[in-house]
């Protein structure tokens, strides 16, 4: 495979690369013949990021036809090439000050090791990256490449239900910086979005407090929906609560590309899809949202359900996932042996279903069409929520806040804690009753800032 | 050798004083990477050598018309003057001492005035030079952020008194200093002023009795490669490598119209002309190779008479960044058995355009090639 980018093309490759590397430390890449794609999921697999470029975005994009690691892949129609690798060398080298200013090209080619026979060097696959500079000066950085043991690809978005809006990144940018965030690499702050007829809600999230108990600041940010260019929220209100750290690094993407973010989602518990296009460029990203317990009320939820517990080993049952569902995984490991879907859109996550809450809002059963069912039945996720996204400090404080399930009798909880989850989920799904909610078929389209941009109300307890 | 103190004050042995002194910090800096440096001391001017490992040794020489009063009386008696220091060799009437480079550089910058470590790799620094009151204000407020250790609060203070100085105008503020030797087994004593109504400072950094140095003898008549480029260019390549790199390899290659060479080093290369100079690191990640043409806007001479290939350590290439950042032109020579020199000629503030070639320091540093084998 081989790849030209001018120097304008290389800026925005930088871009995304730099963007890439706040969403995971190993790059995907993929190459078709038409196409160039760029992923990268997150430690714990909660947020999946994904650029495709068209191949017109190169000034030249071939695509050796010789050895196609499709095939053992199962790719039947594809020749593609795919490497794995470490995000930070490639960033650094292309990031560098000098390459700004003075490379003119740069060529990247992935030479395959059993192609380089003209010396002892080893048979690994290289990414070569040649940057060509003014006056002849050619630097060539040889980085390693890995065959990489698996694809990532994100779940499929679910059309039926599906909320639509799309907002500048300015905008929204605007709506986070309003919410003190504690620095440092292990701050992960969640928000709260609630999406209202008419208005956002934006609130910090409680649990997200650090080890040390600080952040004990909850801020409250209502903002009109006029600030989003296109509103489109199939039930409100809607509830959901994802993790900012991916979402901010998106938000700056789109910033520095003047590119509108196009927000789709579901349901409180399915992925947040974020669409960003541009020139020849298909951004996705997609972040694992969680749900927020009684945020339907309005009142400051007292629980929230996070992400990952300790009962995530007990078996799914595919039959329960449309009652209950929990944040899944927004990438899934896609097997060899499966069959892989076109492109990297894949296959349909299976829901885990982990542990029950009682009187949690939910979307109505149906709402997952057969279609997507697994394709498998046997295939079974490769990954489950882990608690990377919260400290252990934030387990212990569920299990103490935890208790105050009130709604549940010590036998749902002795269960719930240490009891199989099918017979916990079995009994589950028997006794709630789920609402139907009553707004699901409203659909509000938001005017184009035809009124005077409302001020956001910032209220801080 | 001491001497009565009523001899001393008549006569020391070194005595030397400049109007600014950043030229003269600057020039210790770019050897800053020991501690311990030797001093020597010789009619023409100053030597600061400093050594690492046994293997890589730096050499600031800073030739006395960058003083503005410069006077050494010789040590020992007039009628035998070989007797006493002779570690240079080629100028036995010298005198040594060992001094804490640290040390010296900090008095030196105890009105915080001396300005910015070299670690800003801003372009064009050296005009600064040229004349006192042109640096701008950001120029230094960014360098000062960089400036680690002490006297922080001192520098920037007087980074601001120099910058509203600039702006308005008035007369050149700068740090004059007197340093006398008064002889061996006396220290080093410093008088600092910033100007003449302000606050002088007087600095007694002990000093010590030279011990023999590495000796590095590079030999012209052996020397396989010689290329004069831009500094900027090497700076550049330098800071590219990645952090993790352990080795750094020039490999030359003779311009393509001279005899052909026979031994392809590197036949990885898919650019059918060989490349006349190449700069390979190898690391964890990967490797890297810059390949610079045969081109008079990159190297600015170029002699290579064989093929050659010798890897340095990149730890001991990395600690002439410093003297590479402010320096203008480098030369790069190697020799037969791969022993490196590196001469970065530091540009005088002295706007001089015929003499300042000659009054240029020059810091220059040695360094033995890694075995092959290993």
């Amino acid at each position: 495979m081989q790849v030209t980018l001018d120097s304008f093309a290389l800026k925005s490759f930088t871009k995304s690369l730099n963007c890439l590397s706040r969403y995971g430390e190993e790059l995907t890449i993929y190459a078709t013949p038409e196409t160039f794609s760029l992923s990268a999921t997150n430690l714990s697999k909660s947020a999946y990021c994904r650029f495709k470029y068209e191949k017109q975005f190169f000034s030249k994009y071939v695509l050796n036809e010789q050895k196609s690691t499709g095939t053992e892949w199962g790719l039947d129609e594809a020749i593609s090439v795919t490497g794995q690798m470490l995000i930070k060398p490639l960033l650094s080298i292309l990031k560098h000050r000098t390459v700004e200013k003075t490379v003119e090209k740069c060529e990247m080619s992935i030479i395959e090791g059993n192609l380089r026979m003209e010396d002892g060097s080893p048979v690994e696959d290289n990414l070569v990256v040649r940057l060509y500079c003014k006056h002849g000066v050619v630097k060539t950085h040889r980085l390693l490449l890995l065959t990489p043991t698996s694809l990532m690809a994100p779940g499929v978005p679910d059309a039926y239900n599906e909320s639509n809006l799309t907002i500048g990144p300015k905008a929204v940018k605007d709506m986070i910086e309003h919410f003190p965030l504690a620095r440092g690499v292990k701050s992960d702050p969640q928000l709260i979005w609630s999406f209202g007829e008419s208005e956002v809600e934006l609130r910090s999230l409680e649990s997200s407090i650090d080890s040390k108990g600080k952040a004990q600041l909850i801020t409250e940010l209502t903002i009109s929906a006029e600030e989003f260019d296109v509103y489109n929220v199939y039930a409100s209100p809607t509830t959901i609560a994802f993790h900012l750290r991916e979402f901010n690094a998106t938000i700056a993407f789109a910033e520095s590309m003047s590119l509108s973010l196009n927000i789709r989602f579901t349901d409180p518990s399915a992925p947040l899809f974020i669409d960003v296009e541009g020139d020849s460029l298909e951004a996705l990203f997609v972040i694992s949202t969680s749900q927020v317990h009684g945020a339907v009320t309005g009142a400051p939820s007292q629980y929230y359900q996070p992400l990952a517990n300790k009962k995530r080993e007990r078996d799914e049952t595919p039959v329960d996932q449309n009652r209950v569902k929990k944040p899944t995984k927004v990438a899934q490991r896609i097997n060899k042996l499966e069959s892989l879907p076109q492109s990297t859109q894949v296959v349909r996550p299976t829901p885990v279903v982990q542990r029950t809450e009682s009187d949690m809002t939910m979307p109505p059963p149906s709402f997952i069409p057969p279609a997507i069912l697994p394709h498998n039945p046997f295939q079974e996720p490769l990954f489950w929520p882990s608690s990377s996204q919260l400290s252990a400090a934030n387990g212990v404080a569920f299990q103490g806040t935890g208790l105050g399930l009130e709604y549940m009798d010590a036998d749902e909880l002795a269960n719930m804690l240490e009891g199989e989850g099918e017979e916990v989920a079995y009994d589950f799904s028997a006794m709630v009753v789920l609402p139907v909610n009553p707004h699901r078929s409203y659909v509000r389209r938001a005017n184009f800032r035809v009124l005077s941009k409302s001020e956001p109300t910032c209220t801080t307890t | 050798m001491l001497q009565p103190s009523d001899d001393e004050e008549i006569s020391p042995v070194f005595k030397a004083s400049v109007h600014d002194i950043r030229y003269f910090t600057a020039l210790l800096r770019g050897v800053n990477f020991v501690n311990r440096a030797t001093v020597t001391i010789t009619d023409r001017g100053l030597t600061v050598t400093v050594e690492e490992a046994r293997t890589l040794l730096g050499t600031a020489f800073i030739f006395s018309d960058i003083f503005d009063e410069y006077f050494y009386h010789s040590e020992s008696p007039p009628p035998a003057p070989s007797s006493q220091d002779s570690q240079e060799g080629e100028v036995v009437d010298n005198a040594a001492f060992e001094v804490p480079l640290n040390t010296l550089i900090e008095c030196l910058n105890i009105f915080g005035t001396v300005g910015p470590a070299s670690t800003n790799t801003s372009t064009g620094k050296y005009k600064k030079w040229r004349k006192a009151g042109d640096d701008s204000d950001h120029d230094n407020g960014d360098e000062g952020r960089g400036r680690a250790g002490m006297s922080n609060g001192a520098h920037n203070l007087g980074v601001g008194a120099r910058g509203i100085d600039s702006y308005f105008g008035g007369p050149e503020k700068r740090t004059g200093m007197r340093m006398t030797y008064v002889g061996s087994g006396y220290p080093l004593t410093l008088l600092i002023a910033e100007d003449a109504l302000g606050p002088t400072s007087t600095c007694e950094i002990t000093t010590f009795d030279a011990e023999p140095h590495l000796e590095l003898e590079f030999d012209n008549s052996q020397m396989v490669l010689k290329i004069i480029l831009k500094s900027s260019w090497l700076r550049d390549a330098l800071s590219e490598l990645d952090p993790s790199c352990d080795k750094l390899t020039f490999i030359g290659n003779p311009p393509p119209d001279a005899s052909v060479s026979n031994s392809r080093q590197n036949p990885k290369s898919r650019i059918g002309v060989q490349p006349m100079l190449r700069i390979q690191a190898t690391g964890t990640f990967g490797s890297t190779e810059m390949d610079y043409p045969n081109d008079r806007d990159v190297l600015e001479t170029f002699e290579c008479t064989r093929a050659v290939k010798f890897s340095y350590r990149c730890g001991h290439i990395s600690r002439t960044l410093r003297a590479l950042q402010s320096s203008t032109k480098t030369s790069l020579r190697i020799d037969e058995h791969g022993l490196l020199s590196l001469q970065f000629l530091m540009p005088s503030p002295k706007p001089q355009g015929a003499q300042s070639e000659v009054s240029d320091a020059f810091i220059e540093f040695r360094c033995l090639a890694l075995d092959d084998d290993v």
